[in-house]
């Protein structure tokens, strides 16, 4: 019940102090707006980010050189279609599938359409009334880009269209989609987004610190030991307290990128229980940072630079490379795998971006648990050991 | 005495190589107002944080009711009030806030903390500045909020660490006049260096110098100890040598009997039953000894001045 008290008297002074206030919540957001500005696209036109490549593979068939094949004539449809005088697709044509897949991988390009060999033979035959097997027709991509789901259905509207119209079949024709290796691989966008939610936690180190820190200096957490009040009161409120920040935090700074274009396929209370789990390992560093500060502004500038160093070094940002340590149960454990707010985002983008459930990051959740109560655990020791050891 | 309240028996604590409190034994009776005096650095706030159970001891111990303060049952613990000489706020709480939280620590009920705590803000002149942030308040409202505090889960013992510090003349006359109204119904322990604030408010009064308890007893015991009566400042425009000073102690006491003569680089302080009748005489001696006095003041002994005989030097010094 106390710490109860405690958390909300917690909460009601950082509620009272816009400065720290605006910090954990504003901070994110421009970093959020930062983001789609560099990495989403406005005001342009279709063919700016509907961007096709095609790999012709097709032979053409025993004509005179003056007929264009249908395979030649669908790559000039698709490269001249437009929409109010615009282009809508940006056609590359490709000599090898494994230039193309770089491409789609780094974001140069939506999709790629894969012409076979028997392309324009098949749809000639079949003009001239001859009963042939349906041919097939790959788009290959990668299903978490921005426009990969836009790009397909016209795309396929397109095909569809000009296989009906050139030999006249409803049904024969075959699309065939395939992903990329390594489905799943995000955009920029995509994988900035629930890493930036981590950031955004990650900060609530600085509230954790500056907060005791400054029970310490102004000798409020004198007070509070004179009264009957255990330190575990105080270390469970001060807890309580990061963990409804954190429930705050993830969908405010959700529906700040929501508000901004982003769009989750997964479970945001999923995200929100990642919040909290991560949370703990948040609080644990705030009570860290707290027992080597003398003044708030230490203690922002120490917790800050913890906070946003680990959300760095873990991935959360930004890729890291790898760095495997050893393997356990088939397992490689990395560098990273020690360091929380790796699993948060890890769990995070999968939960968020790939629509995974619990049950399919229960790695990341259990090692998010356990490194989030052995920091929590260390923090209390400091925090003990430090300021509220009787001197 | 009545019931002992509290007692400390052989406190020590020590910082480093610096003895704070030295083997402090004292009682506390219950309803006495007992005044712990001193410079500053003489060691009472370390004694009352021992008291109140922030520090704790090398040595000695201190006991509530005769059960140990440290011993792990917080009802001992509540039963002390104490008030920091430094203003402990959350800036950002608003009065009520501040006295519902402390409440809510000593797991106050709900009704109690808000009886209390309004009460409280009756008593000391702040029920306009009730949902008012602490940060807003003026540094005299702070300091009786910072009272407000001690107060506030009823404790029986009360430990005020100069209370008065940093008051303004109004705030200090409604501090003073509250501890007067509190001290009616519960044991108060307050530290102070103010000898005047301490010969007012206090029934009994410790004197500690350097951590060690030079005297303890009442106030007028106290300077009974010196001699009652008064005491004659003189202050002259030069320095005198020291033969000087030797024959004008030596005539001085033979005049007025019973004397205390502290003369100091340019001044001279004579204790006497009867100073204002003495005082003739003894302008006589100075002016036989060719010493013309600048000012001359005279005033009843006091503490300060049982102090200065006891330490030989000045409370502020």
């Amino acid at each position: 019940m106390k710490a109860i008290s405690i958390a909300i008297k917690n909460l009601r002074e950082l509620w009272r102090e816009p400065l720290l206030l605006g910090l954990l919540f504003i901070f994110p957001i421009l970093l959020l707006a930062f983001y789609f500005i560099a990495f989403s696209k406005t005001n342009q036109s279709l063919a700016s980010f509907l961007k096709i490549l095609i790999l012709n593979h097709d032979q053409g068939f025993p004509s005179t050189a003056s007929t264009v094949s249908p395979a030649e004539h669908l790559i000039r449809l698709l490269d001249e279609a437009e929409y109010e005088g615009s282009p809508i697709f940006e056609v590359s044509l490709i000599e090898n599938r494994e230039n193309a897949e770089i491409d789609l991988r780094e974001h140069k390009a939506t999709l790629l359409l894969i012409i076979p060999e028997d392309f324009s033979s098949s749809i000639i035959a079949a003009q001239h009334g001859a009963d042939i097997q349906p041919i097939e027709l790959t788009l290959v991509g990668d299903p978490y880009t921005d426009n990969y789901a836009f790009t397909r259905s016209i795309l396929d509207d397109y095909i569809a269209a000009f296989i009906h119209q050139t030999a006249g079949w409803q049904e024969n024709l075959t699309l065939s989609y395939e992903f990329i290796p390594g489905t799943g691989t995000m955009s920029d966008l995509d994988f900035g987004i629930p890493g930036l939610i981590v950031f955004s936690l990650m900060l609530i180190t600085m509230i954790t610190a500056t907060t005791l820190t400054r029970e310490h200096v102004n000798k409020t957490l004198q007070r509070i030991r004179l009264t009957n009040a255990s330190s575990t009161d105080l270390l469970l409120g001060v807890t309580m307290a990061q963990m409804v920040i954190a429930a705050f935090t993830v969908p405010f700074t959700f529906g700040a990128a929501w508000l901004m274009g982003f769009r989750a396929y997964g479970s945001v209370l999923l995200a929100i229980v990642i919040g909290l789990l991560l949370s703990l390992s948040v609080a644990g560093l705030g009570l860290i940072c707290a027992c080597f500060s003398h003044s708030d502004s230490e203690a922002a500038n120490l917790s800050a630079t913890v906070g946003v160093l680990l959300a760095l070094v873990s991935g959360a940002m930004y890729p890291m490379p790898q760095a495997p340590l050893f393997t356990w149960g088939g397992r490689v454990i990395q560098v990273y795998d020690f360091l929380p707010p790796a699993h948060a985002a890890e769990a995070m983008r999968r939960a968020l971006v790939l629509g995974d459930t619990a049950g399919d990051i229960i790695y990341e959740l259990i090692m998010l648990s356990i490194l989030g109560l052995i920091f929590l655990a260390i923090g209390i020791v400091f925090y003990q050991h430090f300021q509220l050891r009787k001197k | 005495m009545t019931q002992v309240v509290l007692q400390t028996e052989n406190l020590t604590k020590k910082y480093g190589d610096l003895v704070a409190v030295k083997d402090l034994t004292l009682q506390v009776a219950e309803g006495e107002v007992f005044g712990l005096l001193g410079p500053n650095g003489a060691g009472k706030t370390t004694t009352i944080n021992m008291m109140c159970g922030l520090l704790k001891p090398d040595n000695g111990s201190v006991t509530i009711h005769g059960k140990p303060l440290n011993g792990g049952d917080p009802s001992i613990r509540s039963r002390v009030g104490v008030c920091p000489q430094e203003i402990v706020l959350w800036e950002r709480l608003t009065c009520f806030e501040q006295l519902q939280f402390i409440g809510q620590m000593y797991d106050l009920s709900p009704q109690k903390i808000k009886h209390n705590a309004e009460k409280l803000l009756e008593d000391l002149d702040l029920v306009e500045k009730r949902n008012k942030q602490a940060r807003t308040l003026s540094g005299g409202m702070q300091r009786r909020l910072n009272l407000a505090m001690a107060l506030v889960h009823d404790p029986e013992i009360v430990v005020l660490d100069e209370p008065e510090a940093g008051l303004d003349p109004q705030s200090r006359v409604k501090v003073r006049q509250y501890i007067q109204n509190i001290a009616r119904h519960k044991t108060v322990i307050l530290t102070t260096h103010n000898m005047d604030e301490a010969e007012r408010t206090a029934d009994r009064v410790a004197i500690i110098d350097h951590g060690v308890l030079l005297v303890l007893d009442t106030p007028q015991a106290l300077k009974r100890r010196l001699g009652e009566g008064d005491v004659i400042e003189i202050n002259f425009a030069s320095a005198f040598e020291e033969a000087t000073v030797n024959q004008v102690k030596a005539a001085l006491t033979h005049l007025v009997g019973k004397v205390l003569v502290d003369v100091s680089q340019n001044s001279l302080t004579v204790h006497a039953l009867d100073a204002v009748s003495a005082l003739p005489a003894i302008l006589e001696t100075l002016k036989t000894h060719s010493l013309q006095p600048g000012g001359i003041h005279i005033r009843q002994n006091t503490l300060e001045d049982v102090f200065i005989q006891l330490t030989g030097r000045r409370l502020r010094d």
